[in-house]
């Protein structure tokens, strides 16, 4: 079995592609629609690393990944951000917040799993 | 008339010798005036033996009877001179003078003397050369605020003056406006009486005449300006002048063997001690003492005499010279006013600096050219500087002929004589240009302070340890503290805390990035609000050190437009790359991936591109209405339309996700509505947005409700209500924001742009309606749109 991806995305049809072009990359993949879901769910699921998105109802990104970095449970897990949103500043304030990574969206789906494992190999 | 002085006999014969000059001086003046032209012949007929001269009986000292009845004068001894060398006999009758100039006019007298105007010589033949000179004098009672010196400016005196004289002749010959009201009288002397008591303001005669008479009178102070020296001519008929040619002849022969001079010593002196001299007989007595004493010098007498008046007229003239050439070329403004402020002289800065010549100044006052912003304040100098009282350096501003405003600085003083003012004298500097140059620095400053009072940003100054000296309104503004407050304080007020203890050096490094240079900092404000500011500082230096300015500006306002600017970038790039994603992933994935299991599969991502592709079509088309809206140019297509319609049209267009989602809709049209004028398509646009919106949010088996109902106002109101979550009161004033997506749990998830409930609005008001909303938690919005029935 390959790395547990935990993935956060509000969008349907996103989660269908990369759900698709991530499981085909050998990852298993779990789907939550909010942040908040995923904090729910994080404790039975023990992925491997988390996907985000930054603009979800309830609960948006860089919240969820506050809330991951303040339980002792998820601090060091590995999150990606993998978002629309792109400006450099955007791009800049995932990082700081304490993402191990950023994807932007439209992202590739043929390479989607080589650039999470690139990210996760650093 | 000559102040009366006392003084020794040597003071009293130097005044003799100056007197005898200022003569000379008044005779060489008056050189230049006209005469008739000598009716000489080479062969002049003979004269008569016998001749009459008549002469005025009260003329001294030219012509006048003494107490015996007996004629004397200059005039007199001329004549008997002149019947001596011509071996003739004169015969001398002295009459008040109009009998006299009667009795020539009917040709009962052959020859008078008669000073020189234009008129008596068209009408009398005026013989040449002429015999003296008369100085002629306006006299008047002293304590009078002004001494007019020229007959012309004697228009509101009542002017006394002899009957027939020059002087009549000349200010009847006046022009009506110049022309005084005048009083003639037989005589000078009674002429003077008519001063004296008051009948008159002013006589005007001869000076040695009115002198003599004052003198007789024991009038003690009178003032007398000199205001004209007229020729005085041996006159006889325009019909005889042919025959008195020999007359002629034997008078130019007297002058040139100096008989006139002689006359002139023995008769024409100015009496110098006036008190003795009250009586005539005792001026009689002197006189004829100093004739004696001229005559007992005799020739070598009268040689010394005239070398020491000549070298003193030369010491005299070197030593005028030299003041006066010192005047004349001084760069300053020099002048000197008699006690009425008329100008006795005036230098040649002077008339350039103002523009007048000589001949006009002398008509003029000071107060003349003293501009009339200045009159009040020279006004009280020239009385304090009357009233004795010494002042320092004072200013004023004259007016030149042209009209310019001179400004002038300098001092007046006085001269005294015996304690009476004779004269004020003052020496100016033009200072215009400097007070110009003052003026202009001063306005330029009230320019700079108001400019750097009244401009928004703030501007403060430091000094080097950094404690703020100025800081304008603008700046005590922004940091939020009363005017006057700052001054005086450290700038670490303005600076938050938290950098204030970071580092102790925070402020040089903060003046060292920012001298010169446009910098973003943090200011805090009186309430210790922290907020961004731009901050650039210069260096200067002045007498006092070195300084800092700094110019600020509070930013917090451009911030947040450009945080405004940034997050719609932001949700627009996202609300364009979201559906993008889809699209692209679908497609690589079913072009490059073999290995996707079924059919199911394939199909479901070509619905996933396909859907995602309309998506991205509404979302460019809302992009392209709020523009539209936005910018005003939504062109709507208005028409008389039926309500129902719009109602059917726009239940028609979401009937599909209703029934998708589970949701009935219900249309519930009002009998009787009114048309209404509208773009049907905007405004099915605008119901439809409203119905989607309640869509969304509508439980599953709940209903819909579209209804139309006729509005208060006359027009309709159309309503869509759903059954869904409600929303919070907070958050009702940004429903019609932008990208506004409210995050209301429950609701069906929906690909909103966010730009729906803007739109809508747009649509309504572009249409004059109105558009509002009410809704409650729990119990389900509902929309109102009213307009205006057709």
């Amino acid at each position: 079995m390959g790395l547990h991806i935990l993935m956060a995305e509000d969008d349907p049809d996103i989660q269908l592609v990369a759900g698709l072009a991530l499981r085909k990359a050998g990852f298993t993949v779990t789907m939550v629609n909010t942040g908040m879901e995923l904090l729910r769910r994080i404790g039975d699921a023990k992925p491997d690393l988390v996907l985000l998105d930054w603009m979800m109802p309830e609960l948006d990104g860089p919240d969820t990944l506050a809330r991951l970095r303040e339980d002792e449970a998820t601090r060091d897990l590995p999150v990606i951000f993998m978002t629309a949103k792109s400006q450099g500043f955007e791009v800049e304030r995932g990082l700081k917040l304490g993402a191990k990574g950023y994807i932007i969206k439209p992202f590739d789906a043929l390479t989607l799993g080589d650039q999470v494992k690139a990210i996760l190999g650093r | 008339m000559t102040p009366a002085t006392r003084g020794g006999v040597g003071a009293a014969a130097r005044r003799l010798a100056f007197g005898a000059l200022a003569l000379v001086v008044c005779a060489a003046a008056a050189a230049g005036q006209p005469a008739t032209p000598p009716a000489t012949s080479t062969e002049a007929p003979p004269l008569p033996p016998r001749l009459v001269y008549g002469g005025d009986r009260a003329f001294p000292p030219f012509e006048y009877l003494d107490d015996n009845g007996q004629a004397r004068g200059f005039n007199v001894e001329l004549v008997r001179a002149l019947a001596e060398r011509l071996g003739v006999r004169i015969d001398v009758e002295l009459r008040a003078w109009p009998e006299t100039v009667a009795r020539f006019d009917r040709h009962e007298v052959d020859l008078v003397s008669m000073a020189y105007s234009d008129l008596r010589a068209e009408r009398y033949a005026l013989l040449v050369p002429r015999t003296w000179t008369l100085d002629q004098a306006v006299v008047f009672r002293p304590g009078r605020r002004t001494y007019p010196n020229r007959l012309d400016l004697l228009q509101s005196e009542t002017v006394a003056v002899e009957d027939l004289s020059v002087m009549q002749v000349l200010l009847d010959g006046l022009p009506e406006v110049q022309r005084p009201a005048l009083l003639a009288f037989e005589s000078q002397r009674a002429a003077l009486d008519a001063l004296v008591n008051g009948q008159a303001t002013a006589v005007v005669g001869n000076s040695l005449t009115l002198g003599y008479w004052a003198r007789q009178a024991g009038v003690e102070r009178l003032v007398s300006v000199p205001v004209k020296s007229v020729a005085y001519h041996l006159t006889t008929q325009k019909d005889r002048a042919a025959a008195f040619a020999r007359l002629a002849d034997a008078l130019a022969a007297f002058r040139d063997s100096d008989g006139i001079d002689r006359l002139v010593e023995r008769h024409l002196v100015v009496p110098t001690r006036d008190p003795e001299w009250h009586q005539y007989a005792s001026y009689l007595g002197i006189s004829a003492l100093v004739a004696a004493v001229l005559l007992v010098g005799a020739v070598g007498w009268n040689r010394s005499l005239s070398r020491q008046v000549e070298r003193r007229t030369a010491e005299l003239r070197d030593s005028e010279e030299r003041y006066r050439d010192l005047f004349e070329h001084a760069n300053d403004l020099i002048q000197s006013m008699d006690p009425g402020g008329r100008y006795l002289f005036v230098n040649r800065s002077w008339l350039r600096t103002l523009g007048y010549d000589e001949e006009e100044v002398r008509g003029m006052t000071f107060f003349d050219v003293v501009h009339p912003d200045s009159l009040q304040h020279c006004q009280r100098l020239f009385a304090r500087v009357h009233a004795g009282e010494q002042i320092g350096p004072v200013r004023a501003d004259f007016v030149s002929k042209a009209g310019r405003r001179i400004t002038v600085e300098g001092s007046v003083s006085v001269k005294a004589v015996d304690g009476r003012i004779v004269a004020t004298r003052a020496i100016f500097h033009d200072v215009t240009a400097r007070q110009m140059a003052e003026d202009a620095l001063r306005a330029s400053e009230a320019r700079s302070r108001s400019l750097i009072h009244n401009m928004l940003g703030g501007l403060i100054t430091l000094d080097e340890r950094g404690s703020i000296e100025t800081i304008n309104a603008s700046g005590e503004r922004i940091f939020g503290y009363e005017p006057g407050e700052l001054v005086g304080q450290h700038v670490s007020v303005l600076i938050p805390e938290t950098l204030r203890a970071s580092s102790p050096t925070f402020l040089q490094e903060a003046f060292r990035e920012a001298i010169g240079r446009v910098t973003e900092w943090e200011g805090r404000r009186k309430s210790g609000r922290v907020f961004p500011i731009e901050l650039s500082f210069f260096e200067f230096h002045d007498g006092s050190g070195r300084h800092f300015a700094g110019s600020i500006r509070d930013i917090s306002e451009r911030r947040e437009v450009d945080r405004l600017k940034n997050e719609f970038v932001s949700t627009v790039s996202h609300e364009l790359r979201t559906p993008l994603t889809s699209i692209k992933g679908a497609m690589q994935l079913l072009l490059h991936d073999e290995s996707l299991a079924g059919a199911g599969e394939l199909k479901q991502l070509v619905a996933v591109a396909l859907n995602n592709t309309e998506r991205l079509i509404r979302i460019v088309n809302d992009m392209l209405d709020v523009a539209k809206i936005e910018a005003g140019k939504l062109n709507l297509q208005r028409r008389r339309t039926a309500v129902g319609d719009l109602v059917r049209t726009s239940v028609q267009n979401v009937e599909q996700i209703a029934r998708g989602a589970g949701v009935g809709l219900v249309a519930d049209v009002a009998d009787g509505l009114p048309a209404v004028d509208v773009d049907p398509d905007r405004m099915v646009q605008a119901l439809v947005n409203l119905l989607s919106n309640a869509l969304k949010f509508a439980p599953e088996g709940s209903d819909v409700t579209i209804a139309a109902r006729r509005a208060a106002g006359g027009g309709v109101t159309l309503s869509v209500s759903d059954r869904g979550p409600g929303i919070p009161a907070g958050e009702v004033s940004r429903l019609f924001e932008k990208f506004q997506q409210l995050d209301r749990g429950g609701g069906r998830r929906m690909y909103g742009t966010g730009l729906g409930l803007p739109i809508t609005r747009g649509l309504v008001e572009q249409h004059g309606g109105r558009i509002d909303v009410s809704s409650a938690p729990g119990e389900g919005t509902t929309f109102r749109i009213t307009l205006a029935g057709a």
